[in-house]
């Protein structure tokens, strides 16, 4: 790989972070930035495209599309942060276990599993969110509940490999009790890949988040997300297309920063697949 | 009428009778459409069969196509640029891309219906089922299109560096038959292998992208019986399509062998 063409791949990577840090800033900042409350109803300016009642223009009960759009963000971001580090603490422990303990641990975390990755999640997500009185914690644990295989997947493997190397043996070998081999010799290895996959799970968090909603079976009103915008824009789509349009590019920003940027990161922490790549 | 079906015992239990009988082939009956749940949900099979299938279809040729372009042609810009599409088409929501499509193709230019999968009031016709199925079609296939390209592009550019591959261009197989026949199908065999994995997304962006098109499929009737509150559908729309996913994974399992007979699938002595 020449030198200019790693600067270019690590320069998407470093957009992509750029990018999202703005999101994360300007979402973080939404109180002060938002040119009006995002609930404040104006039946005087319904369903006014991007102009004087509002840069992105209002929607049909005058509430200021911009605004709205800051606070949904908000709400998109922290939900898919927070499915990712729950899948994270969740698939972690899960999956180190039963690649360390292996036997009958492992049969049980690797059966759960197979039998969640055997149905869609959105399904999974769709049935649960009608049964549940959703609240953000609780949306938070159905969606971990249904990503945290992916991590646990990937740790049991690590794990698996890591214990045969030489050097976990002589640790164990010199009386090193199980918690210090976690947590000095197999912890440290597995930052890199569980840090990749966590960026890629905020993503797909946000995603289906987002599909969730759109369906109709997001977070009960007033709290907004991109894609509960999106749900509510349906019906005026054709006369009012920036109630639509606005949000899913919100979307489509956040999941592809962070999905660039996640595979930036991938391609630092293993040099095997830089030269896959090629 | 809640003892007659038993909605008044504990979800757990509700959940258990549930699972016996469904495992015995009995899903209950429908709450909206006082019909056998198993039928209600086998009617909307074929449609989410063939949106999928299309989807697949119309993806995977495009990707192989380029896939093999790209392999042959080896500049590196195109590689980038196709890292790029396949991230951005993980990222865009088939949802969103769909009702983009309905309102500048089927709103604006008139060119594609509004929705649905056959005209009203006219009997079947193929081209009218096409002209339906091209929007939702395209919308869901191009998720995957940059994906399945750079998987085949990786698969023949590790492949053409094989020794095999030398041997025939030393006898003097023609480039076109070397690519196509001796090398594509050993770069298939990761191709496969994400393909059965994508599976269950696939499925899931078919199940919104059906939402957005009025495509009477699992998707439409799983969103439909969940918001009416029809549970016994929902779970049986849920078991189907679980059934459908590790079906799948076998066929995918099947395909393996035909791809590579080296893959033995019973396991004995090599």
């Amino acid at each position: 790989m020449t030198a200019g063409r790693r600067v270019r791949r690590h320069g998407a990577a470093l957009g992509a972070a750029a990018c999202l840090g703005a999101l994360a800033l300007v979402a973080l900042a939404a109180p002060w930035l938002a040119p009006r409350s995002p609930e404040a109803v104006d039946l005087r300016a319904v369903l006014r495209g991007p102009g004087a009642a509002g840069w992105l223009g209002t929607d049909d009960i005058g509430r200021d599309v911009l605004s709205r759009l800051l606070f949904a963000g908000r709400a998109s971001l922290a939900l898919g942060l927070g499915v990712a580090v729950v899948s994270i603490g969740l698939g972690g422990v899960l999956g180190a276990l039963a690649g360390y303990r292996r036997g009958w641990v492992d049969t049980a975390v690797s059966t759960a599993i197979d039998a969640l990755l055997s149905i869609p999640p959105l399904a999974l997500a769709m049935v649960a969110a009608a049964f549940l009185q959703l609240t953000p914690w609780r949306l938070v644990l159905v969606l971990a509940g249904l990503s945290w295989t992916t991590v646990a997947r990937l740790v049991r493997g690590q794990v698996l490999s890591l214990t045969e190397r030489p050097f976990v043996e002589a640790a164990r070998a010199l009386g090193a009790p199980h918690g210090r081999v976690l947590a000095r010799h197999l912890v440290p290895n597995l930052l890199g890949p569980v840090l990749v996959a966590g960026t890629l799970l905020v993503a797909n968090a946000i995603l289906i988040e987002s599909a969730l909603s759109f369906l109709g079976f997001g977070l009960p009103p007033p709290t907004a997300t991109w894609g509960g915008m999106l749900h509510a824009a349906q019906i005026h789509f054709a006369e009012a297309p920036w109630l639509g349009i606005f949000p899913g590019l919100a979307i489509v920003l956040a999941v592809a920063s962070i999905n660039f940027l996640g595979d930036g990161l991938r391609e630092a922490f293993d040099p095997r697949l830089r030269r896959e790549a090629r | 009428m809640r003892a007659l079906w038993g909605l008044d015992r504990p979800l757990a239990i509700q959940y258990g009778v549930w699972l016996r009988r469904a495992v015995t082939g009995d899903w209950g009956d429908s709450f909206s459409e006082r019909r056998p749940v198993l039928r209600v949900v086998w009617e909307r099979v074929p449609a989410t069969l063939t949106l999928t299938g299309a989807a697949l279809a119309l993806s995977l040729g495009a990707g192989l196509g380029l896939g093999v372009a790209g392999a042959v042609i080896r500049r590196p810009a195109w590689q980038a640029a196709l890292q790029g599409l396949a991230v951005i088409g993980m990222s865009v929501p088939t949802f969103w891309s769909g009702m983009l499509v309905l309102l500048l193709f089927s709103g604006r230019l008139g060119w594609l219906p509004s929705g649905g999968m056959a005209t009203v009031g006219s009997g079947f016709s193929i081209g009218d089922r096409l002209w339906h199925l091209a929007g939702p079609a395209l919308v869901l296939g191009s998720v995957y299109v940059a994906l399945w390209t750079r998987y085949v592009q990786a698969g023949l550019a590790e492949v053409l560096g094989e020794d095999y591959v030398r041997t025939g261009r030393g006898k003097g197989v023609s480039e076109r038959a070397l690519v196509l026949r001796h090398a594509l199908p050993n770069a298939a065999i990761p191709l496969l292998t994400v393909l059965g994995l994508e599976l269950p997304r696939l499925l899931a962006g078919a199940m919104v992208t059906e939402v957005v098109f009025a495509w009477p499929g699992l998707g439409r009737l799983l969103t439909a019986s969940l918001l009416g509150r029809d549970y016994p559908v929902a779970m049986g729309t849920l078991m189907l399509l679980a059934v459908a996913v590790v079906a799948a994974n076998l066929l995918t399992d099947l395909a393996y062998r035909l791809v590579d007979p080296r893959v033995r699938l019973t396991e004995g002595p090599a």
